[in-house]
């Protein structure tokens, strides 16, 4: 595999670019004894702490699947792929600080009718330290401003929100810690509920890259992107070759390995033994880190390939 | 001041006793006074939007009882012999009821004919017999703008050029949006086919968005009777967004409102929490600054959204726009006045003997051209007493009638009572 390299993070980034409009909407989880709880717990059954972090926000090109799919991923997967609708709110905010209690109205400049609004609340003050996530779909659009310019309005209960992640407790709505991907939850992301499920296969090239769903997957390139193909690169350092690459960490279900050859076309290529030394690199996304390997040189020439084996699967 | 009796010209004037008696519910309102007569004044910045109440009435055209409450309307009767157009240039009028179960009820009528008032809503339970009511063309375009833009709004080709009037319609949750069109006329955005619409209303009471597209700032003024009585008023609403001008009313903070009665229909919803309450924002009249949305939150009172605070002191101004969120079904909400006028209220209330009354008022570029019937070689002079000052100050130089309409252009600043005076001798 010789292919060029374009992460996922560069889509949702794209897509983050159009803001979510309306202007004033208020948020409250506030309760009497007569109604149904609608309080925010974390996982552990116990009231999100106050101070944890609350924001709305839109996920524009995103179905409920692929942010659930996000925030399987962490609290960081889903924080960044959200467009923000007004500031953070702390829980406990509007409700004398009470843990698992909220209240607020977030406003943002007008404009004409987006779409669907969710809330995301995480177990934490902050994305960097939180653990959990809970993701609650609020409104199927955000309304639009008036014709004659009043800024819309749209008032929300948590308790008639749909629920995207996280968990649907007797007390109200819990979050939830992160799962390593799966192959399954990854291309459902990547081409959405919609697709044909033949598609959706490991062997599956929706995109006719010339890449596998499953080398995709494994290398951090797009399943749903033709120019989106995963790239080994040779890496030239005080006189040696190393290759290097993306590859998906949290899946023990996948075998990832370099195989290197000094001709090109040897019907075998062994396995490229030497150490794999982990980079650091900011620019990985989420669930990838990269590596690179030593190559042999001793013959003048040397070419390498990456392979990913998954149980049942094969792939290079 | 706006006439009380119409087929009196010149009323005798009591120094506001009988009104402020009026003010206590006094059942005999045929006093010879007037009712007050206000005024807005509002500047609107170059290239910038501004919610604004209508809180002043119209002229009135008619005074008199209910005799039948009828499914869709009320059959009506006056011994006036002064009969105006009852429905005047609108196609709808407020309905207000002096006296009643109800007084301060206002109702919106669509339509008049041999004593039967056809009404938007059905009367039942709101009027009775006996009642005692008032009516008032709704504003419209031409009479709060003028009939050819005289008040100097930016004109255009289209909604997008020009300077805009959204008028709020509760009913379909949207709003209607006018404009000047240049070398036409008044004109509804997208509706331009359907021709001239000078006679457009902004029902009582209503509030309207002005959208300043000019480079310069605008100055509006709005000039109108005072619905009475202030005791309290009965405000129609539906379910949804309600764009209205905040009750006309003393009360000087929400809490005097008294807008949340445990068991009243004519309360607005409390709840646990805002999305299952009623909540208002208030654009403050002075400032063109929102208020936070509030809400009145069962067992704590009124409440910032946001906050754990008391809400009920959010202040509350004269001509003030309201916008009420009622998760509530249609229906009246009541707003109480408060009992005890403040000095300034009690002011507002008085007129000296030689008040006339204002016949016309027409809009005019950065203020408001006053008519009425004078006396040739007579001098008159217009007075304006701003609100919450108790003197009254001359607003312009005497003015020397020739004939016997006396009118002046004048332009008074902020809000208040204005009137016009006859110079003895």
């Amino acid at each position: 595999m010789k292919a060029a390299l374009l992460l996922p993070s560069l889509i949702l980034g794209a897509l983050a670019s159009a803001p979510a409009r309306a202007s004033n909407v208020v948020v409250s989880n506030l309760t009497s004894p007569e109604s149904p709880g609608a309080t925010l717990t974390a996982a552990n059954g116990s009231p999100l702490a106050a101070g944890s972090l609350v924001r709305l926000g839109a996920f524009p090109g995103l179905d409920t699947e692929q942010i659930a799919a996000l925030a399987q991923q962490g609290p960081a997967s889903v924080a960044a792929a959200l467009t923000p609708f007004g500031p953070a709110f702390p829980v406990g905010s509007g409700a004398a600080g009470n843990p698992g209690s909220i209240e607020f109205t977030a406003s943002q400049a007008t404009g004409t009718q987006a779409g669907s609004l969710y809330a995301v609340i995480l177990n934490g003050a902050s994305v960097e330290t939180s653990t959990e996530s809970l993701v609650l779909k609020l409104s199927e659009v955000l309304p639009a401003d008036d014709a004659s310019g009043l800024p819309a309005y749209l008032a929300v209960h948590l308790r008639d929100a749909e629920l995207v992640f996280g968990s649907d407790t007797a007390a109200g709505y819990a979050t939830k810690a992160s799962e390593p991907e799966s192959f399954e939850t990854w291309i459902t992301r990547q081409l959405g509920s919609g697709a044909a499920s033949a598609d959706h296969l490991a062997e599956a090239d929706p995109d006719h890259d010339g890449a596998s769903n499953l080398l995709e997957y494994a290398f951090g390139s797009g399943a749903g992107d033709g120019s989106s193909i995963a790239r080994l690169e040779i890496h030239e350092s005080n006189g040696e070759y190393f290759a290097r690459y993306l590859r998906r960490v949290g899946d023990s279900s996948l075998q990832i390995r370099c195989e290197a050859e000094t001709q090109i076309d040897a019907e075998t290529w062994p396995t490229l033994e030497t150490t794999v030394t982990v980079i650091g690199d900011s620019s990985a996304p989420t669930g990838y880190e990269r590596v690179q390997q030593l190559l042999p040189t001793s013959a003048g020439q040397a070419f390498a390939r990456l392979r990913v084996t998954r149980i049942g699967e094969q792939g290079e | 001041m706006g006439r009380f009796r119409h087929n009196s010209p010149h009323p005798r004037w009591r120094q506001g006793l009988l009104l402020l008696a009026s003010l206590a519910g006094l059942a005999h309102l045929r006093a010879d006074v007037t009712d007050p007569f206000g005024y807005f004044s509002h500047s609107i910045p170059a290239q910038s939007r501004r919610l604004i109440g209508v809180p002043l009435l119209g002229d009135p055209s008619f005074y008199g009882t209910v005799t039948e409450v009828l499914p869709s309307g009320l059959r009506i009767h006056t011994d006036d012999t002064w009969h105006p157009p009852v429905m005047g240039n609108s196609a709808t009028a407020c309905v207000a009821v002096r006296a009643g179960l109800h007084a301060g009820l206002t109702v919106s009528a669509t339509a008049y004919a041999d004593d039967v008032l056809t009404l938007l809503n059905p009367p039942g339970g709101m009027f009775a017999t006996g009642d005692t009511i008032q009516i008032f063309p709704d504003h419209t375009l031409g009479s709060l703008f003028g009939v050819e833009n005289q008040i100097g709004l930016m004109a255009g080709a289209s909604a997008a050029e020009a300077d805009t009037i959204g008028v709020w319609n509760a009913a379909t949750q949207s709003s209607r949006v006018f404009y000047y069109q240049s070398e036409s006329g008044w004109r509804e955005a997208g509706k331009e086919a359907e021709g001239d619409r000078v006679n457009a209303t902004v029902s009582f009471p209503g509030a309207i968005v002005i959208n300043r597209r000019a480079d310069a700032p605008l100055t509006f003024t709005l000039l109108g009777a005072v619905p009475m009585p202030m005791e309290q008023r009965l405000v129609p609403v539906s379910h949804g967004r309600n764009l209205i001008s905040a009750p006309f009313s003393m009360a000087p903070k929400v809490s005097d409102y008294e807008l949340y009665v445990p068991g009243s229909p004519f309360s607005v919803i409390a709840a646990a929490s805002a999305p299952e309450a009623d909540t208002i924002r208030f654009t403050n009249f002075s400032t063109a600054t929102e208020s936070e949305v509030i809400y009145s939150q069962l067992g704590a009172g009124w409440r910032v959204v946001g906050t754990s605070g008391d809400a009920g002191e959010t202040p509350v101004e004269l001509g003030q726009a309201m916008d009420l969120q009622r998760v509530g079904p249609a229906g009246y909400i009541k707003a109480r006045g408060i009992s005890e006028q403040p000095a300034a209220a009690r002011a507002l209330m008085t007129a000296p003997d030689d008040v006339i009354p204002i016949k016309r008022r027409l809009p005019a570029e950065g203020g408001v051209r006053l008519e009425w019937d004078a006396s040739a070689g007579h001098s008159y002079k217009v007075q304006v007493q701003p609100l919450g000052q108790s003197g009254w100050q001359d607003l312009v130089a005497p003015v020397l009638a020739t004939s016997g309409t006396g009118s002046v252009v004048c332009k008074p600043s902020g809000q208040g009572q204005i009137r016009i005076v006859k110079l003895q001798g």
